[in-house]
């Protein structure tokens, strides 16, 4: 899928279920106004999960904490055209409610897979993650020592200003020493991935910032580890760094224990 | 038919001129023009009713409210409202009423006394604290103090919700199990080669390892599952460590604006109260002046200055004001004159809104009523207004009765309302009624309804007339004066004082009284007052006066002229010459509102022997009254005990008024039929050119009757047009001699001896100047004079007798007859 022929950002959205896709939507929509942008949606089915659902004696864990079975392949099938119905709905909504154009589509795979590969025509990614706290998150906007502000700096203030939320700044600077985490005011200082991603699966974020092409993310494993230590949408830039992630993605990846920090 | 009778006794002069209009006179009066007579604030000849009014004006203790009755134009309303007014005018002003929101119960609003004028006071003081507020608690809640409160609250309850689920998330990692994502919720799976294990791969496992791996998973969906219930209760304590800190943030500047209201009404212990409940009410809803603020982007005007009590959602903080006095000047209890008294009126109303396809209310919805409005002072109504309004008299009667006013609905009356509606707090009631009405509508309350007795214990009767002294003669000219003075129009001269005066006798209808009709004898001054400015005069003459009660009769006298035209074209046959047996013209009044007219009508009757029936035909098709009937039957009574009392009345007689198709009822011409059948009996003609009027009692007593006036004029009238012979007149009764106040062109025709008014105390009398026949009296042998009246009607009904018992005799022998000797 290719961004709309407009001017604007284009933001696509990926996410594996329309639970997901709402908490994207909501900050998406927060933002229409400011940025116009062009929208896209893809939902994206994980192979992988499904058929987890078929092991025997499978629970699934509401949001509320009960325990329910988990659902069969028909039913499965049933919710992910229930998912994509609403998440197509309410992206036109959205687009619509602002005159801006939009497209969505479906997908089997991996949601980073898929949609770093669909993204590379977009701005901005935005893979969606279910919101678990009900009390608003801060921002946290990823970012390297010397990196020069970037458009991704841009939408980490432009989130916060417009859902009134604290901006924190997470910078991974492998010249620190020991000390895992150090904090001064609004930004913390950790010397690897790792050590960062354990302080961001501490703090209450409602939306994390990355750009790619500016690391620190270096491969789809990080990406993914990212995306569930910040339980949170993580909006992706710098497409031009998509490339190298989704190459390193192709190789074996490598054992989350060879990074310092993480046990 | 009439014919012409040979020698008969000459008729009497009748009443001096003096006697039939006593006039008032001008030089008696004292003064020349109305100009020079001081102003009369009190009234003439109403002393019981004013002395009525006053006490119920002034007694302390409840349910001596007032009745005001009298006929309409007597000054009822006039008095009412002065005396009230003055009394008023020495009572304090009463407190104000408001209504304020119950914030326990918003369905039974408070009702709160204040000193008179501070309702609106406590009102604006309300409006402004919540423009201050809606001001300053935005401005708090934007302050960087509550920024960095709320974000310390926030990061806390954030971190306190992240920490476990992170935990969880590490162990799952360290455990070798994936966390997964699905549309229901979340999944867990055992990672085989860093990927979730898939069916075929679980199937493929040994039952240990197959245990093992359910047994993990089992035990961190329940960890899980215990790690995910923690959020609800989180976000409970989450919120309520807001709403503390919201409350405690609005305290501060809440305590402080309502600090400053309860300063200014430190004396008043219900405001205080009052205020308290504010303050609560406001630190708990301190979202409220939030919401305000971000609807407020949108309007016209700067922030500063928007008025922020006008919305809706303030209304909670509203008082609504019942009653105040604040724009009272001096000192008083209200006089309040409700002239549409229905319920709502009365007690109050509560209005609803449409909201959302249904009714909805609150206490700003609630409006006073007259009796709010005149609570600590007076209320006057009419009474019949009141009755006649659905409820409003039941209403009224319990609100007195309870001491307390009660709104209540027409519909929740009738059990029509469905809608939720307000209990409000009853006010207590302190006021003095005053109903004005007639006569007959206080008779049938106070025979029909036991409470009017109760409640309304007092009654102001007003007199319809005035007796004719000197002094109460000086008193009315002042009342003229005064009226005259109070609307603006010309003064008086003397002549035309006098001419109303005579005017105010004329409607009294008796010589020795004037009316008290105040009204009618002011629409004669108003009248006269614009013949005056027709003729550039600056005084309203006696010539005024004269034209402004000719025009008005003239305006009222349409049918009278149409009658009395076909009377002189004998279209009503009417003799008023010559004579006839059995015959003579009876005089009636015809009333048409406020105008009345005489009206002369033929009486006949006959007779023959029969049963002793007297037989009246009004009565037989059902047109005579009750009235009527029983002078009929009081003038057979007079015949039965006067004549032949040794012989069965064997007579048969009919009366009649000849030509009349509407109905008749009174006895005022009983004496006339009376005298028709004497005519008859006796077969002596009665002179046409008399009419007759005057009831009479079995002892041939001709007695009062009312109009006289009335019916003399409408017989001159008939006569005059005919042309006066000299010969005509009216018998009246003695006792109405002194109700005599007749035109002036009859008084002059009587002057000139061309129209005579003959008063009578008796049917013997009256049958002698009818007639010109002696009457006769019963000599003490028993026997009439030969010749008489009374001889010729006895003989004529001992013959009737007589010829009745041969009669029945022949009957009974077989038809034989006897000889008569």
């Amino acid at each position: 899928m290719t961004a709309p022929e407009d001017q604007g950002t284009g933001i696509l959205i990926g996410a594996s279920s329309f639970v997901d896709a709402s908490e994207a939507l909501r900050l998406i929509g927060r933002l229409m106004t400011d940025l116009r942008p062009r929208l896209g949606g893809i939902l994206v089915e994980d192979a992988e999960t499904t058929a987890v659902c078929a092991l025997p004696n499978q629970r699934v864990v509401t949001a509320s904490g009960t325990l329910a079975l988990a659902p069969t392949l028909s039913q499965m099938r049933t919710l992910m055209e229930a998912d994509a119905r609403a998440f197509r709905q309410s992206l036109a909504r959205i687009a619509e409610g602002v005159g801006a154009p939009w497209t969505f589509e479906r997908e089997m795979g991996d949601l980073i897979q898929q949609g770093l590969r669909t993204a590379l025509s977009w701005d901005i990614l935005v893979l969606a993650h279910r919101s678990i706290n009900a009390v608003s998150g801060k921002v946290v906007f990823f970012t390297a020592p010397s990196s020069p502000p970037s458009r991704s700096d841009d939408l980490s203030q432009a989130l916060a200003g417009t859902l009134s939320a604290e901006r924190m700044v997470f910078t991974i600077d492998p010249s620190l020493d020991d000390e895992p985490d150090r904090e001064t005011g609004n930004t913390r200082r950790f010397q690897n991935l790792g050590q960062a991603l354990k302080g961001l699966g501490r703090v209450n974020a409602q939306a994390v910032v990355i750009d790619l092409s500016s690391g620190p993310i270096e491969h789809a494993q990080d990406l993914r580890r990212l995306i569930d230590a910040a339980r949170c949408p993580v909006f992706v830039l710098g497409m031009s760094g998509a490339n190298r992630v989704l190459a390193h993605s192709t190789q074996i990846p490598p054992s989350p224990q060879s990074e310092p920090g993480q046990q | 038919m009439a014919h012409q009778s040979t020698s008969k006794r000459a008729l009497p002069t009748g009443l001096a001129p003096e006697k039939l209009r006593p006039e008032c006179d001008p030089k008696d009066l004292g003064f020349e023009t109305t100009d020079a007579l001081s102003h009369r604030q009190t009234f003439v000849g109403q002393d019981r009713a004013v002395d009525a009014i006053k006490l119920s004006a002034t007694i302390a203790q409840k349910d001596f409210n007032l009745y005001v009755l009298g006929t309409v134009g007597t000054g009822r309303h006039t008095a009412v409202t002065r005396l009230l007014s003055k009394t008023a005018s020495d009572r304090p002003t009463p407190c104000d009423w408001v209504y304020v929101n119950n914030f326990d119960a918003p369905h039974k609003p408070n009702a709160m006394k204040l000193p008179s004028g501070m309702a609106s006071v406590l009102r604006s003081s309300m409006q402004g604290l919540v423009d201050d507020l809606a001001n300053e608690i935005p401005a708090l809640f934007e302050s960087e103090e509550y920024q960095t409160q709320r974000r310390a609250i926030e990061a806390e309850f954030g971190q306190k919700h992240e920490e476990p689920i992170a935990a969880f998330a590490e162990r799952v990692q360290d455990e070798n199990v994936a966390l997964m994502r699905t549309p229901m919720g979340f999944m867990l799976a055992a990672l085989v080669d860093g990927k979730p294990i898939d069916p075929k791969a679980y199937e493929a496992l040994s039952p240990e390892q197959k245990e093992e791996i359910d047994s993990k998973i089992s035990r961190l969906q329940e960890e899980l599952a215990s790690v995910l219930k923690l959020g609800p209760q989180l976000e409970k304590d989450h919120r309520k460590q807001i709403e503390e800190l919201h409350a405690a943030m609005a305290e501060r500047v809440v305590s402080l604006r309502v600090g400053e209201v309860v300063a200014r009404f430190a004396e008043i212990t219900d405001i205080a109260a009052y205020l308290e409940e504010v303050r609560k009410d406001m630190i708990s809803n301190a979202e409220l002046f939030l919401i305000s603020q971000m609807e407020t982007n949108n309007g016209p005007f700067p922030e500063a200055i928007r008025k922020y009590h006008r919305d809706p959602h303030f209304d909670r903080y509203a008082v609504n004001i019942m009653v105040s006095h604040e724009d009272v000047k001096e000192a008083a209890a209200p006089v309040i004159t409700e002239d549409l008294p229905s319920l709502a009126h009365l007690t109050g109303r509560i209005e609803h809104i449409s909201e959302m396809g249904t009714l909805a209310t609150n206490f700003t919805l609630i409006k006073p009523g007259a009796l709010h409005r005149a609570n600590g002072g007076y209320l006057v109504l009419d009474a019949h207004r009141v009755l006649t309004e659905p409820f409003a008299w039941d209403a009224l009667k319990r609100c007195l009765q309870s001491q307390s006013i009660t709104i209540t609905s027409l519909a929740e009356r009738l059990s029509l309302a469905s809608t939720i509606t307000l209990e409000p707090d009853p006010i207590p009631l302190d006021t003095r009624v005053v109903l004005i009405g007639d006569r007959r509508l206080h008779m049938l309350l106070t025979l029909l309804d036991p409470e009017f007795g109760e409640l309304f214990k007092v009654q102001a009767d007003f007199e319809d007339d005035l007796s004719r002294s000197a002094k109460n003669t000086r008193a009315l000219a002042q009342v003229i004066a005064s009226y005259a003075a109070k609307e603006g129009l010309y003064p008086l001269t003397a002549a035309a004082v006098a001419g109303l005066l005579d005017h105010a006798v004329r409607l009294a209808n008796d010589a020795k009284k004037y009316s008290l009709q105040l009204g009618a004898l002011t629409d004669v001054m108003r009248e006269a007052h614009h013949y005056a400015g027709q003729k550039h005069r600056d005084l309203i003459t006696v010539q005024d006066i004269k034209k402004a009660v000719q025009q008005a009769d003239r305006r009222a006298s349409r049918v009278k002229d149409r009658l009395q035209e076909a009377t002189t074209r004998n279209t009503i046959l009417i003799d008023t010459a010559g004579e006839a047996v059995g015959q003579l013209n009876g005089l009636s009044v015809i009333g048409m509102g406020t105008y009345s007219f005489g009206r002369p009508s033929r009486i006949t009757a006959t007779v023959r022997m029969g049963s002793g029936k007297l037989v009246d035909i009004e009565r037989e098709v059902e047109l005579g009254g009750p009235l009527h009937s029983k002078g009929v039957l009081i003038l057979g009574s007079y015949l039965a005990s006067h004549y032949a009392l040794d012989v069965p009345m064997s007579l048969h007689a009919s009366l009649v008024f000849e030509q009349s198709y509407g109905g008749v009822d009174g006895d005022s011409a009983s004496s006339t039929e009376l005298y028709a059948l004497l005519s008859a009996l006796s077969g002596v003609p009665i002179r046409q050119g008399i009419a007759v009027t005057g009831s009479v009692n079995q002892n041939g007593e001709v007695q009062a009757i009312g109009g006289v006036n009335e019916k003399i004029e409408g017989f001159f009238d008939l006569c005059k047009a005919r042309r006066l012979t000299g010969e005509q007149g009216v018998l009246i009764p003695a006792s109405n001699v002194d109700h005599l106040m007749l035109r002036e062109d009859v008084v002059e025709a009587a002057r000139q001896g061309k129209f005579r008014i003959m008063p009578v105390k008796s049917i013997d009398e009256g049958i002698e100047i009818l007639t010109g026949h002696p009457v006769g009296k019963r000599s003490r042998s028993g026997t009439f004079p030969a010749g008489s009246i009374n001889a010729l009607v006895e003989n004529r009904l001992r013959d009737f007798a007589e010829a009745r018992r041969r009669f029945g005799a022949d009957s009974e022998n077989g038809g034989q007859k006897e000889e008569r000797p």
